[in-house]
Order: C-alpha cells, then sequence, then structure tokens
C-alpha cells in the first residue's frame, strides 16, 4: 500500500464522520509541501511570477492527492460526498459499505484502526413528503447535525493574529456556515497593518476553500484609532474577500464621532461594492453575524450573561446548531392552506427537536474540538445556541390569487407560527428537564438568503429596495414597506436584516444622513447598504420593484 | 400524604388526581400557573410486574408532544460519560461524582452484599459544589436515591425536590426502575417497591386538561 494512500486513510480513520475537502485533505497530508506552497503565495514581495510558481506547486499537489483519492475511490474505501464552489470534491468514508479490502496487509491493517459510524443521516421525520416537493430543504444536509452553523468567538482570546488565524483554522471543520470575530477593533488596535492584511488575504482563501464565512465584528463606539482603522478598511476593501463581511456596531452618536471614518468607509467600499453592514447598537446589544444562510444573533439577555459570566473562560459561543429552510411561496403555490403551514412548521420544529437529540447523543465526538477549546465550560458554550426554520419568499402580495385580506392574515399568521414554535419549543424543554435531560431548545423564524442554494429555492419573489437619497424614506410606500419588516423582525425575534441598494452618484454626507435616518428612525436592527448596481435596473424612478 | 398502586399507569393518574383534586394554585418564578401539594410519597408496589412503562406508551400514543425515547431515558441514567452539552446527567453523578466517584459500583452494590441490612446504601445526585449557585437553573431533580433490602427484596426510595407529575414522574419512574433492577440483579435480589417521594408535586396548567383525560381514562 502506497504511504499516501496509508496517509489518507489514516486521516479518515481519526474523523470517520467528517467530509474532506481536496484541499483539506493536501493540507493534512502534505504538510510541509502544502506550507511552502502558500510561502510562495503570499510572498512578501508581493512579487507575482513568485505567487504563479506558489499556485502550480499548490495544484500540482491537488492533482497528486486526486490520483489517489481516485484509487481510494475505485476501491470502494471512500466516495464524492459533493461538489462544491469551482468543483472541489468533498470525499468521506464510506461508512454505509461493508469494508473488504483484498489489496494488502498494510491496507487491511490501516482499516482495522478506523471505527467506522453511522452515517449521520437523521430524517426530516412527518415532513418527507414535504422534502421530496422541494418546500424543505436542511441547511448543508451532509452535515446537518454534526457541525453547528454559526459562532462567534473573542478576537482577544489568542494573544496576536498568528494565533488568532491557527484558531479560525481550527475551527473550519466544526461550523458549516459563518464564524464571527468579537470586538475586532481591537485586534486592529494592536497589530501591525501588514500582518492584518495578511490576516485577511489568507481567510479569503480559506473561506473561498472551505465554502464558509467569516465576520469581523467592529463596535466603533470602543474605537480608539479611526485612522488606523481606516487604513485597515481600505487595505479590506483592496482585498475584496469574497466570503468575509464587516459588521460594524454603531449608532447615530458614534456614526457623528467618526464621520471622517464613515467617509473613507463608504468611499473603500462603495469603489469595491462592498457591502456596508450596520448593526444598530441602540436597539441590539448582541452581535449579529451574516452568512451564507442568512443573519444569526443572540438573544440580548443572554448575550449579556453571557457577557458578565463566562465570557473568556470559553472561546466564544456557539449561535446555532441546525437549520431547515421552507420555501413558501413553493407551499402556497401547492397547497395554500393556513391551517397546513400551521402544522407545517410545527413539524418543522418537532424535526429539529429529533436532530438537536441525535447531535446531543453524539455531541462528544461531533464537537470534540469546540469541547476541547472550551475545556471546563464546555456546555456554557452551548448555553444560549439555537435552531432556525428560515422561511424564503414570504412576501404574499406576490402571490396570484390571494387579496390583500389574505395578506394581512399571512403576516397574523407568521407571527402566531412563532407563537405555536415557542410554546412547542418552551414545553419541550419542560419535557426533558423533568425527565432529568436538561436541554436548551430553542428555535427561532428567520428569512433565508438565496446564497443559500440558488437551485433549490423558487425564483425570488420579494421586494428589492432602492435607495436614491434621504428623501426616498418619506415615500408611503417604502414608509409601509419598512413598517411591515419591522413588524416580521420583532417575530423573528430580531433575527432578520433589511438590505439597501443605494443607488449611484452620491455624495458621502448624502450616505451617512440615511444612515442616521435608519438608526434614529425605526426600528431595524440590522441593515446593509449595497453598492452593487441591480440586476436589471434599468430605471432608478421607482425606489421598489420586483 | 401517600398514594399506592401495583399498577403503574393507575398509580400516575391516582397521584395526578390527588393533585388536581387537593392540590393548592400558585404562580411559579416563570409565571406558570400551577397545582402543588407538598412532601407527596408515592410508592409503586413490585414494579415488575405493574407496567412500569406504561404511562410513557400513554404520552406517546397521544402524539401531542415529543417525549424523551427510552432508549435516550436508560442512556442518561446510565451513561457515566456527561455528554458535553448538558449541564449535568444522573449518569454522570451516579457512575462518576466530581469526575471521581462510581457510587453504584464501588459503594452501593459492595455495601449491599456486604451488609444487606444496611441504612447507608444512600447515592446522592445533587453536587452542592457546582449545583448551590443562585444563578444555576439546571439543577437534578432526583436529589438522592436509597436502597434497601428487606424480606429478600431491594427497595428504593428517591426524594425528587420538584416533580412535574405530568411530564417528569413517568420517565422518572421508568429510570428508577431500570436502576433498580441493575442494582437487584447484581445483588441477586428481586425489585421491591419504589417510592418516590416528591417535596414539590406539581401539575402546570396547560396539563391539567391532558391529565384529566388520562384519569378519565384509566380511574374512570
Amino acid at each position: 500500500m502506497h504511504p499516501t494512500e496509508q496517509r489518507i486513510l489514516q486521516r479518515f480513520g481519526k474523523d470517520p464522520a467528517r467530509e474532506f475537502s481536496t484541499n483539506d485533505l493536501v493540507r493534512q497530508v502534505f504538510p510541509e509541501e502544502y506550507e511552502e506552497a502558500r510561502k510562495y503565495i503570499y510572498n512578501e514581495q508581493n512579487d507575482k511570477s513568485v505567487t504563479l510558481l506558489g499556485k502550480r506547486k499548490k495544484a500540482r499537489l491537488h492533482r497528486k492527492i486526486l490520483y489517489y483519492l481516485s484509487r481510494l475511490e475505485q476501491e470502494g474505501l471512500i466516495r464524492v460526498a459533493r461538489t462544491e464552489g469551482k468543483g472541489e470534491k468533498y470525499f468521506v468514508l464510506n461508512a454505509d459499505k461493508e469494508i473488504v479490502s483484498k489489496r494488502d496487509k498494510a491496507l487491511r491493517s490501516v482499516l482495522s484502526t478506523i471505527n467506522i459510524q453511522e452515517t449521520n443521516n437523521v430524517s426530516l421525520h412527518g415532513l418527507e413528503s414535504y422534502e421530496e416537493a422541494k418546500m424543505v430543504k436542511r441547511y448543508d444536509s451532509q452535515n446537518w447535525i454534526n457541525r453547528i452553523n454559526s459562532l462567534i468567538i473573542e478576537s482577544t482570546i489568542r494573544n496576536d493574529i498568528s494565533s488568532l488565524y491557527q484558531l479560525v483554522n481550527e475551527l473550519y471543520p466544526s461550523y458549516n456556515d459563518v464564524l464571527g470575530l468579537n470586538r475586532f477593533e481591537e485586534v486592529i488596535a494592536s497589530g501591525d497593518l501588514q500582518d492584518l492584511r495578511a490576516f485577511i488575504k489568507k481567510c479569503d482563501i480559506d473561506t473561498r476553500d472551505y465554502n464558509k464565512y467569516i465576520n469581523l465584528l467592529i463596535d466603533l463606539s470602543n474605537v480608539k484609532d479611526a485612522v488606523k482603522l481606516s487604513d485597515f478598511i481600505e487595505s479590506f476593501a483592496s482585498i475584496n474577500p469574497e466570503k468575509m463581511f464587516v459588521v460594524f456596531k454603531a449608532n447615530s452618536r458614534t456614526i457623528s464621532n467618526h464621520t471622517r471614518f464613515i467617509k473613507q468607509l463608504i468611499k473603500h467600499f462603495a469603489a469595491n461594492k462592498i457591502r456596508i453592514n450596520i448593526q444598530n447598537k441602540d436597539l441590539k446589544e448582541a452581535p449579529y453575524m451574516i452568512g451564507r444562510a442568512g443573519a444569526y444573533t443572540f438573544n440580548d439577555d443572554e448575550w449579556v450573561s453571557y457577557e458578565d459570566e463566562f465570557k473568556g473562560r470559553t472561546i466564544g459561543l456557539c449561535c446555532s446548531e441546525t437549520s431547515l429552510y421552507i420555501d413558501v411561496h413553493r407551499f402556497f403555490r401547492e397547497k395554500k392552506s393556513f391551517s397546513e403551514f400551521r402544522s407545517f412548521i410545527l413539524k418543522a420544529a418537532k424535526a429539529l427537536l429529533t436532530a438537536s437529540t441525535a447531535q446531543r447523543k453524539k455531541s462528544d465526538v461531533f464537537f470534540k474540538t469546540l469541547n476541547d477549546l472550551n475545556k471546563g465550560y464546555q456546555n456554557r458554550f452551548f448555553a444560549y445556541s439555537h435552531n432556525y426554520i428560515r422561511l424564503w419568499n414570504f412576501d404574499l402580495s406576490q402571490f396570484p390569487g390571494l387579496d390583500k385580506e389574505e395578506h394581512k392574515n399571512f403576516e397574523a399568521l407568521i407571527k402566531s407560527c412563532a407563537e405555536d414554535i415557542n410554546e412547542f419549543c418552551k414545553s419541550e424543554e419542560t419535557i426533558f428537564k423533568s425527565c432529568g435531560i436538561p436541554i436548551r431548545f430553542e428555535v427561532v423564524l428567520s428569512s433565508a438568503f438565496r446564497r443559500f442554494d440558488p437551485e433549490f429555492l423558487s425564483p425570488r419573489k420579494y421586494k428589492k429596495v432602492t435607495v436614491k437619497g434621504i428623501h426616498d424614506f418619506q415615500e408611503p410606500e417604502l414608509l409601509e414597506y419598512l413598517r411591515r419588516r419591522e413588524e416580521l423582525i420583532s417575530v423573528f425575534r430580531q433575527n432578520d436584516r433589511v438590505r439597501f441598494f443605494r443607488a449611484p452618484n452620491f455624495s458621502y454626507e448624502e450616505v451617512i444622513s440615511e444612515f442616521n435616518f435608519l438608526l434614529n428612525g425605526f426600528n431595524i436592527p440590522l441593515f446593509s447598504y449595497d453598492f452593487k448596481p441591480r440586476i436589471g435596473e434599468l430605471t432608478l424612478d421607482s425606489f421598489i420593484d420586483e | 400524604m401517600d398514594v399506592k398502586d401495583s399498577d403503574a399507569a393507575r398509580l400516575w393518574c391516582k397521584a395526578m388526581d390527588v393533585v388536581l383534586k387537593k392540590g393548592f394554585e400558585y404562580k411559579d418564578n416563570e409565571g406558570r400557573i400551577c397545582k402543588e401539594i407538598l412532601n407527596l410519597n408515592v410508592t409503586l408496589e413490585n414494579p415488575g410486574s405493574s407496567g412500569v412503562e406504561s404511562p410513557i406508551t400513554m404520552i406517546n400514543e397521544s402524539r401531542k408532544w415529543v417525549y424523551p425515547s427510552k432508549e435516550e431515558l436508560v442512556n442518561i441514567i446510565f451513561k457515566e460519560v456527561q455528554a458535553p452539552v448538558y449541564d449535568y446527567t444522573y449518569g454522570g453523578r451516579i457512575f462518576n461524582f466530581a469526575e471521581e466517584f462510581d457510587q453504584l459500583n464501588d459503594y452501593i452494590i459492595p455495601l449491599l452484599k456486604k451488609d444487606l441490612q444496611s441504612r447507608r446504601a444512600t447515592l446522592v445526585i445533587y453536587d452542592p459544589v457546582s449545583d448551590s449557585k443562585i444563578s444555576n437553573r439546571n439543577t437534578p431533580g432526583i436529589i438522592y436515591i436509597q436502597f434497601r433490602v428487606r424480606q429478600g427484596k431491594l427497595l428504593m426510595t428517591a426524594a425528587i425536590r420538584s416533580n412535574d407529575l405530568f411530564f417528569g414522574w413517568p420517565a422518572n419512574i421508568f429510570q428508577l426502575y431500570s436502576l433498580q433492577k441493575f442494582v437487584a440483579d447484581n445483588l441477586g435480589k428481586s425489585v421491591g417497591d419504589i417510592s418516590v417521594f416528591a417535596n414539590s408535586a406539581h401539575l402546570f396548567q396547560d396539563n391539567f386538561k391532558h391529565a384529566e383525560e388520562f384519569i378519565g381514562k384509566v380511574l374512570e
């Protein structure tokens, strides 16, 4: 047996339930060669020919490992679990098949050390027919329960940026959507700009490799050196990482204290078509994260209790464990019954309970890294997490055949579904606690982002909002839309975001006034300003169009 | 107050009936209205033939809630390694108290093997060092369990500080019986009565109607 095959299998054997991307395996099977290639790619001189050489070395390693992976695949020892991004394959140990290898003694001895577990295929019990009709889908179905969705870590939990990078790297296999780096402004304040730039560059590559998101969470009220922050933001904008976002925590006072910085921010982000995400600090204390699936946050009271009681003892907090998607448009196109929708949502909550039971049972195996990193406080790390039911295409005003009265009823329906879920979670927590199983079980409703799975989701039906100037916020139609969003945000327990497209030809002062208007005039705890032109938008006459 | 029966479902319904008829109404710290009886002693006679699982079956058959599976209920009381997501588990406290002491295999069983008449065979689940914190709301319901051998049978008494009779009792009696059976088998004895002493035996208002339905079916 070839030593490379042996190393690959041993890697699978250490973590039999896990999927490994080709890049994961290259990194772990050829660590030295991989590190060398990275050094070339990120050479300090920024020499393009050296970068190219590094990329070639990396490509060679990929080809080499793919050769051995394909041999193991032919043997039936591993299988391709999925393909992501630009065709990168993810492999998993073939646990469904009895492994009988006739090849050689060495291979058999490696296989005998592998403790194969069952695949973690927890079905959506009670939702099978809806799943078949593409009305519901699990987020990252392959890793639905063996990875958490999102987590936040304290950026200052490690002393320097390279240790922080190592920690971030260690965490990729543990989550499937987004990692938030809280109080990143402190890292910027204490770090060297070149190191910060290198950090962003490396994370940019990694997040694309892993198809995961990282958020840098910056509290503007905690920024002492706005010039340094400005330099960092300029650098960030020039790299323009695809899967990294910055979320600024602010209120109108911090905006006015940092006007120069905000102008720079608008300048650099608008020029590079990067969204500005602003969390209204006056409305929401707990941080937000924005991932592939949607927006994530914590309950404010629980966040405060985390900060008071065990911040610093854990690396941070798990924000969410599992998520389900519901395509509301597709549901009503087929069913159209409000009562069935209500029972469907409750069944979805039950399915999440079943999933969380399965996850709980194996949490020592699934979350080994997280448990090791939070030693002594493992249960606290999971103390405030929840599960999401994310709704897609739920703007029923776009549905044919429903009248205005029914739209209003639909909003009331969503509200009562949220109440049903709340009640269900509370009574299940009581049941489990009464039985000596002290679990935390929370499900929240939220909206889904299209990037979760553009192929699965029905074509977008909801409205997008383009802002041309502050006067737009006084238009009755936009005002009504925003008031409806405010109500939904409250039903979603603030787990939502409102996105605005900013029409071009603006002055920085205009955009700042709009920010202030949104911060002071609406109960919108998280909004994004998008400077990308909207596809198909030919006219700016209407600020709302489909 | 004492309630006794040799049929688990009947005993469960009798206990709920007592609380509904004689309990005092009060609002708990989460604003839920309950009916409560203090110091209720519920004894299941000859649990081996009592249909100890039947209350769980009744709850599951109603299909109104997701109740923990029997496998999970047994696991939680027998698994010594506590999964990291739990604040505590009964199994962790019984078999690995404070991460160092197996109360059952290293104390209860050897003690009763040596001295069948012993009144010291008590295992404690509550751990003041980790549980007695004002902010801690997840503390074990079962405080201690005592085993005694009398007339050739292994008797068991469990003290529960707060016992939700509707949801908690069916699981508790099943878990306690599993534990009792384990000890009895180790001692080569048969199982005797299980007494569950609840400092606060209560029902939540949300479950009054459901409890009445079960009582109606079983007792009338």
